[in-house]
């Protein structure tokens, strides 16, 4: 009988106990952590991949909001479109097929993007090289090459010219890294669309083009 | 004391209806960008589509799967290239055609490549009649009944307004031609 | 005593509130509208009579109809209007006064109108015939501006023959706000 009571009073004071201030505070504190613990269990804290978590091989169809994108092969090359004499660029050959509903001019900023492995970095604005005749945008549903030309090694601003570093070696892969798109309605717009981070990448071998 | 309660609830209830209606109105309402309202004017190749400032005739729809300019190598296509030759007479104001495009019963919109630029539609002066080929690029399935559309130019503010929408007569068995289709640069001359 | 009104005349004063916020709709959209299409030109000017418009002086200078013009580049063949076309030429010179404006952000719309039609400047024409530097109200480079000091602007046109007989220069500025029409 005592010690039932003494158990139901010790009951009492540790629920009393909690009732105050102290007791909250400890409460909430013991759920912050409980809730951390759950999330870095779960990998919530773990540095996001920056080549995504995906993995495609060159030639596979990759499936995006919008975009059909096929990686075919790299290059490193060091002549134009036209066969002149230009800067080193690693040349990326694209199949893309445009899955929305109005024409567009090209893929976002960033959908897709070069890195080389233990660097020097590409320059991070491609130029586009006239390919098949295409000089214009992407039509729904129709599947059009796309060549990409990264000036590699980037160049650097040097008394006020651009110049490019010489190649240090011949990459044997490059990581071309894949990005997704949401939609993102705003008030003024209904049909606008915003890049995810990383979602897979395609590791690519570098064939030497170069004269 | 029974009369304001009930007056309050009343405004209350009042207020909580034209909220309600507002939420209902907005969210069945199209989205004006997407869904522009257009008074269409409707017709068929060999016809002259009329809107009060705009006069419209296909003259000729073709089909192929390359198509060349007057310069440069063939244009080729995997797909099917729909070429649409047309005369539009401009009057009171100049038309920039910025907005023209090819509408597939899919649902799919098609703008005119930007590679026969100098063959397709552009700014034609008020009494001036220009005389173009718009080539659109299409997979084979979207062609079938596709329209040519002339929209509005668009300015600051997108208001209710007349557009041009001409049936081009394409069915699944429409012939394709088997070579490179000569396609001319547009020109322009004093209409009538 | 209650000060507030009876159910008898909450209708009627809905029915007043409803009533102007009908007519401020009324004056907000007209307002709208009439800015789409200005009533007319604040000032209209012939040959050689100066109109002071926003604290901007606009004197004709030359308001020609032809088909066939001299080259602006020695030697190059004359500037011709294609079958059934005329040219026409305009000059005119542009003083600003008001130091509130500034000479960095001076645009005119210039068009040419007769009756409902309206025509834009013709790059090509413009380009090619003899004309003075400028080709808009607009500073460059090589041809800033400077308050009280004329600015002389020269712009051509393409219409079908005969339009040009009762067409008019409309220089329109400040979005549309203000305008003046040069005529023959």
């Amino acid at each position: 009988m005592t010690g039932r009571a003494t158990g139901g009073s010790a009951n009492r004071s540790v629920a009393a106990a909690l009732r105050g201030p102290t007791g909250r505070a400890a409460l909430v504190a013991a759920a912050v952590v409980i809730v951390l613990g759950l999330v870095a269990a779960f990998g919530g804290f773990r540095t996001a991949p920056p080549v995504g978590a995906a993995r495609w091989a060159p030639g596979a169809t990759v499936e995006l909001a919008r975009w059909q994108v096929v990686v075919d092969r790299v290059e490193l090359s060091d002549t134009d479109a036209y066969g002149s004499p230009g800067p080193t660029t690693l040349r990326l050959h694209l199949r893309l097929t445009w899955t929305g509903d109005r024409s567009t001019y090209g893929p976002t900023t960033g959908l897709v993007t070069l890195l080389v492995p233990g660097g020097p970095a590409p320059d991070p604005q491609p130029t586009t090289v006239p390919t098949a005749g295409y000089q214009g945008g992407f039509d729904p549903d129709v599947p059009r090459p796309l060549v990409l030309d990264y000036a590699w090694p980037a160049p650097t601003a040097r008394g006020g010219k651009s110049v490019q570093p010489p190649a240090p070696r011949v990459p044997a892969v490059v990581q071309v890294v894949l990005r997704d798109e949401y939609s993102r309605p705003t008030y003024l717009d209904d049909d606008n669309w915003s890049l995810t981070g990383p979602v897979g990448h395609v590791s690519a071998p570098v064939r030497d083009v170069r004269r | 004391m029974t009369g304001a309660r009930t007056r309050a609830r009343s405004g209350w209830v009042a207020l909580v209806v034209c909220v309600l209606l507002a939420l209902v109105l907005t969210a069945v309402t199209p989205d004006p960008a997407t869904n522009v309202r257009r008074d269409w004017v409707d017709g068929r190749v060999g016809q002259s589509v009329v809107e009060p400032d705009l006069t419209t005739t296909v003259q000729q729809v073709r089909l192929a799967r390359s198509a060349s300019r007057s310069y440069g190598d063939p244009f080729v296509s995997r797909q099917r290239l729909v070429l649409v030759r047309l005369a539009v007479d401009v009057r009171h104001r100049q038309r920039l055609f910025s907005r023209v495009t090819l509408l597939t019963t899919t649902g799919l919109s098609y703008e005119p490549r930007d590679e026969f630029v100098s063959q397709g539609l552009s700014t034609t002066q008020a009494g001036f009649t220009r005389t173009a080929t718009m080539v659109f690029e299409v997979p084979p399935e979207h062609v079938p009944g596709s329209r040519l559309v002339i929209d509005a130019d668009g300015g600051a503010f997108d208001f209710y307004t007349r557009a041009t929408r001409v049936d081009l007569g394409l069915t699944a068995a429409t012939a394709i031609d088997p070579g490179a289709v000569r396609v001319p640069d547009s020109t322009v001359r004093v209409t009538g | 005593m209650s000060t507030r009104p009876g159910p008898g005349r909450a209708p009627r004063f809905a029915a007043v509130a409803g009533a102007i916020a009908l007519l401020v709709a009324l004056a907000t959209g007209a307002h709208a509208y009439l800015a789409l299409e200005p009533l007319g030109p604040d000032a209209t000017a012939g040959p050689g009579r100066t109109v002071t418009v926003a604290g901007v002086d606009y004197r004709l200078d030359r308001f020609a109809v032809g088909t066939r013009f001299a080259p602006d580049e020695a030697g190059d063949d004359p500037v011709r209007a294609p079958a059934g076309t005329e040219i026409v030429f305009v000059t005119f010179t542009r003083t600003v006064h008001d130091r509130r404006s500034p000479l960095d952000e001076q645009f005119c719309d210039v068009s040419l109108r007769a009756g409902d039609d309206v025509w834009q400047t013709d790059d090509t024409v413009t380009y090619r015939i003899a004309r003075p530097r400028r080709l808009t109200c607009s500073a460059t480079d090589d041809a800033p501006l400077a308050y009280d000091q004329p600015a002389r602007i020269g712009v051509a046109f393409l219409v079908p023959a005969g339009k040009a007989d009762r067409a008019v220069l409309r220089i329109e500025v400040d979005g549309g706000d203000h305008g003046v029409e040069l005529h023959r």
